[in-house]
């Protein structure tokens, strides 16, 4: 299957078509800066053309907590049934946020959702600045291009660059101070 | 079962879906958290007291440091010839090994896991990602928060991002001396998370030669956003089926 998906992708950069993916500004009512929207269909269309990207055989059946990319309280997993445990932390079960804290590139806010007196999950949104820029075209390299198409997906855990440690702190601290009120 | 802390000035979610009593499992959970917490007193450069502090001060050598540290130290300055330089423990002027603490940490504490009986789990410190057993592990895309750039089938591995969109210019070139600013995005694939995640780092200080670089690696499987948008992918990245 892997092979599969590396010799598609090889085809593809075979034929001299450069796959460049320019992003436009952040979707989703997140805010954004300059840059206009309309390079975003033409990433749908070279998307659309990538057979690499067709889906083959089924995914793995491991059973898995379903977590989206960034946890929100209400994409939690349900718990098993189960006696609440005492409270450890000595904090109020609920869901809690931090307000937003500035840092050169946009504000973190961090939610936290208590259960049985400890954190049970942490969710940190980023209304972080999306720049858009032209591309150079002395693009070369032994990586293979490829398209950059945002999309969702269950997952089970998010790999991503670390939050910016003093504001993440800042905004956290807060939603803990909260729920110990 | 799954909890989470906050250490090293991130949260660190641990999941364990092995099928033992869920008192053992809580037990396991709590012997990663203590591990964790160990490391941040030692190595941690916000804490005055910490031997990474006292090794920077010169108040302690580092013939006379604990193991794990004298390790850590060995690690690093491995680490520093073969990237050629560009991961670099001292790049913010003074002993700074946190690029590698991390990822080191949260192997070990997988390791020490699958020993302890856990097959299957997967433990998240600030978007580093260890994995035992079977895993969809989403890389987050820069500038679309709820979205992923990629979806990844992770068997028995770890997974790394470095990057500029959330620390903000965060990686240093050591040969310059200033932010690193070409690559936005640095994910890496494979056996040992403290090598994956060395090598995100290194990525981003190195910039857009990196490309190659990355390329040349035995082991590991990368993606790499450009701050102008670009993707790239080494043609073994587990990316999932859909």
């Amino acid at each position: 299957m892997r092979r599969g998906l590396t010799a598609a992708a090889a085809t593809i950069a075979g034929t001299g078509l450069l796959i460049v993916a320019k992003l436009g500004p952040a979707q989703d009512g997140l805010a954004a800066t300059g840059g206009t929207a309309t390079e975003v269909p033409a990433i749908e269309g070279s998307a659309t053309a990538a057979p690499a990207t067709a889906p083959s055989t089924g995914a793995s059946p491991v059973p898995r907590p379903s977590l989206r990319p960034t946890a929100s309280a209400s994409a939690k997993p349900a718990k098993s049934a189960k006696a609440p445990p005492p409270p450890a932390g000595g904090l109020h079960d609920g869901t809690y946020a931090g307000p937003p804290v500035s840092e050169r590139y946009g504000s973190i806010k961090v939610t936290i959702v208590v259960s049985g007196g400890r954190i049970d999950d942490v969710a940190a949104s980023c209304s972080c600045s999306g720049r858009s820029r032209s591309i150079s075209d002395d693009a070369f390299a032994t990586l293979e291009p490829r398209v950059l198409s945002a999309q969702s997906a269950d997952v089970d855990s998010v790999s991503g660059a670390t939050y910016t440690y003093e504001a993440y702190k800042r905004s956290l601290a807060a939603a803990i101070s909260s729920a110990k009120a | 079962m799954h909890r989470v802390e906050q250490i090293m000035g991130t949260a660190i979610r641990v999941d364990l879906a092995d099928p033992l009593p869920p008192p053992r499992l809580g037990e396991l959970a709590d012997g990663v958290y203590a591990w964790l917490r160990e490391v941040d007193e030692r190595f941690s450069t916000y804490k005055e007291t910490s031997e990474v502090n006292r090794i920077d001060r010169g108040e302690l050598s580092t013939g006379d440091a604990s193991p794990v540290l004298r390790h850590v130290l060995d690690e690093c300055a491995r680490l520093w010839q073969v990237t050629g330089g560009y991961f670099d423990a001292y790049a913010t002027g003074r002993l700074d090994p946190s690029g590698y603490v991390k990822g080191w940490s949260v192997q070990v504490a997988s390791d020490r896991l699958s020993e302890a009986g856990s097959v299957n789990h997967c433990i998240n410190a600030g978007g580093d990602v260890c994995v035992r057993g079977r895993w969809r592990v989403g890389v987050q895309h820069p500038w679309e928060r709820m979205k992923l750039a990629w979806v990844l089938d992770a068997v028995d591995t770890a997974v790394a991002t470095s990057g500029t969109y959330e620390r903000g210019q965060h990686v240093v070139d050591p040969f310059t001396g200033r932010p690193a600013t070409e690559l936005i995005s640095v994910t890496l694939v494979g056996a040992d998370l403290a090598v994956a995640d060395a090598y995100a780092t290194t990525a981003v200080a190195m910039g857009r030669k990196a490309l190659d670089w990355l390329a040349s690696l035995d082991g590991y499987e990368s993606a790499v956003i450009t701050a102008g948008g670009e993707a790239f992918v080494s043609p073994g990245l587990p990316i999932a089926a859909t």
